[in-house]
């Protein structure tokens, strides 16, 4: 805490000689300060901003969280050794019988399954099935490996209605049976030249699944021509093709009314991790030899995206606060020539029997209050821009050669984040007093023999 | 009897040169008793600035032991010959050393808020000695507008502003013109006897000097005439 005296000499030395408001090299330093907290402000509201909206897209359209049941291996057969004299003659030395496999997946009337979707937290669940598979196209006779999603119509309302990158063939979001949606990634693998386009709406395709069957020619795998209606794009959903159920449960081997997935949507999409930690401990517990559960969260399938906008965001914020870190040299550089300067000052005010410690308040006075001021003038430009944004657009799309720059930011999301505000403003208080601690050092070593002797 | 503000016993002081050590003072010894005015003369180079400056506790000597207001100051922290300085002692040098950026009435203040005095009683006084040295209508100016003389009689008023018991003057008319100087040294020598302080200082003038209670020879580095 400054004392009267220490306060009054800081703000002496602040306004300078002159006795003005304050000095020159005090207001650029005020000022220097002030545009390195509005900058992280506004940055940081813009990142937020491309943050919100681009999750918003994906917790909007992927599910919050995915519950995949893990099927057991395929029974082995059982052998038991032969007993017909015949057969031994014969080579055959035992005789094996393959018991029936479980039925692939979980029905709707689980208990579990209701139990779950009773959750106060759970806001829609939808049934699937799910597997792997290839997509051919067979006039180029191109494949690319895909993962098959068989979607009730309103999940795929849910996934592409309203899609900013989703094109139908016919204009809607619907999927007949025989018709298929496919991902960026998928078309694009299918594309000669390796780019996603919207050339293959209309074509048909083979579908084929590796799940094959036993037939008098051996194994062959089961395949399918599907019509492809939708293209769409995405994050994690751009290597996953789209079919009706129905279509997809016979393709993938599902008895009818049998899923192997649950795609939950959630109130709070932020409590995906929480909530499919949860239920993973609750549920690891009552898992059987038949079958568990396994969850993921939006979060797990773009975790790429999620940890590239936390990077961007930290990289962006370190960038900016090296602008505050300017400012704050310049307040070194400005308080060690005032500490050369007021030399002859600071001894007298020895001999006064000012301290050391009094003598290095002052000049840390002095940046606390350059800090303090440059913090909330800083905040005031930086809110003021973030709040009236839109006004400032659309000023900005009067003059010709800003329009276009306009119409960019005027479709930029902006996100003020008080945690963030208050981080600009700690962070800019913090580098700012820390810069005023040597020469307040260097104020406090001031020997009042040493300079007083020769004046 | 009452006990000297000053006691000053064998005071050596030494300054290392790049061709040697420079023994400056050589053994003062002296003492100043409450109210006592006492001047010290000396050749310039003599050493009377470095011995107001140990009596001051900016410096310290390199043998011999000092006492101010009866508190020995050899075993003193810097901390503490800080607090000493601040309750004791004042000091008026040959050029003003106001600080510029205070006007005159905040020169006269800042040392007694330095010691804790509350501000109102701090104006006050300062206002009372501002009008005792002739400035009651200078008072919001700053040095830079007041003329030389006006400059000191504000130094003036500031170290005695505390009351201090010793009060440590080095040349403080040497910067002015003759008649400004002798109206500054009259009214030190005033305010000095009204406050009843103990003063030490150094001057070349021999005439000022002698108006003195007692005059002190500071030659070859050792004080005599004490």
């Amino acid at each position: 805490m400054l004392r009267s005296f220490e306060r009054q000499a800081s703000w002496k030395y602040l306004s300078g000689r002159n006795g003005g408001f304050l000095s020159l090299s005090a207001l650029f330093s005020l000022a220097g300060i002030a545009i390195g907290v509005a900058a992280l402000i506004v940055a940081s509201a813009f990142l937020n901003g491309q943050r919100d909206a681009l999750l918003d897209a994906i917790q909007g359209r992927s599910p919050h969280v995915t519950l995949t049941v893990v099927e057991p291996p395929p029974p082995s057969p059982v052998c038991t050794p032969e007993t017909d004299a015949l057969n031994i003659a014969l080579g055959i030395l035992e005789t094996c019988i393959v018991p029936p496999s479980a039925l692939k997946g979980f029905t709707a009337k689980d208990p579990l399954i209701l139990a779950l979707l009773d959750r106060a937290e759970v806001k829609a669940g939808y049934f699937e099935v799910a597997g792997q598979g290839m997509v051919v196209l067979p006039s180029s006779g191109a494949v690319s490996g895909t993962y098959i999603r068989g979607l009730s119509p309103e999940a795929i309302e849910q996934r592409l209605v309203g899609h900013p990158a989703a094109y139908a063939l016919t204009g809607t979001m619907e999927l007949a049976r025989g018709e298929a949606a496919l991902g960026y990634g998928v078309v694009a693998s299918l594309n000669p030249d390796g780019k996603a386009s919207l050339a293959l709406l209309g074509h048909t395709l083979d579908l084929v699944s590796p799940d094959g069957a036993i037939t008098v020619i051996g194994w062959t795998p089961r395949r399918r021509d599907v019509k492809v209606n939708i293209v769409f794009g995405g994050f994690a959903e751009r290597n996953e093709t789209y079919l009706p159920l129905d279509s997809a449960a016979t393709f993938l081997g599902f008895e009818p009314g049998r899923f192997n997935n649950l795609q939950l949507f959630l109130h709070d999409a932020d409590e995906a991790a929480a909530f499919a930690r949860g239920l993973e401990a609750e549920w690891g517990e009552i898992a059987t030899t038949e079958r568990s559960f396994r969850s993921s969260t939006w979060e797990d399938r773009n975790q790429a995206l999620v940890s590239t906008l936390g990077i961007q965001r930290v990289v962006l914020i370190l960038v900016l606060a090296l602008i505050v870190v300017v400012a704050a040299f310049n307040i070194l550089a400005s308080q060690i020539m005032l500490v050369r300067e007021k030399r002859r000052g600071i001894a007298l005010l020895r001999t006064l029997g000012v301290g050391q410690g009094s003598v290095a308040r002052i000049f840390i006075g002095m940046g606390l209050f350059l800090a303090l001021a440059g913090c909330g003038l800083g905040l005031c430009i930086g809110l003021s821009v973030v709040l009236n944004f839109d006004t400032i657009i659309g000023a900005f799309a009067g003059v010709p050669a800003l329009a276009g720059a306009a119409d960019f930011l005027g479709s930029v999301q902006v996100t003020l984040s008080p945690n963030d505000s208050l981080l600009a403003v700690g962070l800019a208080l913090a580098i700012t007093v820390l810069a005023t601690l040597y020469p307040a050092w260097q104020a406090a070593r001031t020997e009042p023999a040493e300079v007083l002797r020769y004046v | 009897m009452s006990e000297p503000n000053l006691i000053l016993r064998d005071i050596r002081r030494a300054f290392l040169q790049p061709d040697g050590e420079l023994e400056v003072l050589r053994g003062c010894s002296a003492q100043i008793m409450p109210g006592e005015l006492v001047a010290m003369v000396g050749m310039s180079g003599s050493g009377k600035s470095t011995l107001l400056q140990i009596c001051g506790l900016l410096d310290n000597p390199t043998s011999g032991t000092l006492e101010i207001g009866g508190h020995g100051v050899e075993s003193l922290s810097d901390r503490e010959r800080t607090r000493l300085r601040r309750g004791t002692v004042g000091f008026v040098y040959q050029f003003h050393h106001l600080l510029p950026e205070f006007t005159a009435l905040e020169n006269v203040i800042l040392p007694q808020s330095v010691a804790g005095v509350p501000a109102v009683a701090a104006r006050a006084r300062a206002r009372m000695l501002l009008d005792r040295v002739g400035l009651g209508h200078r008072l919001d100016h700053r040095p830079g507008k007041l003329s030389g003389g006006e400059k000191q009689r504000v130094a003036v008023a500031r170290a005695i502003a505390n009351r201090p018991a010793l009060l440590l003057a080095d040349e403080p008319t040497g910067n002015l013109d003759p008649e400004t100087a002798e109206q500054v040294f009259s009214l030190f020598v005033e305010l000095t006897r009204e406050e009843q302080l103990s003063v030490l200082m150094a001057t070349h003038n021999e005439a000022l000097a002698a108006r003195m209670d007692r005059v002190m020879r500071l030659e070859h580095g050792r004080l005599s005439g004490s």
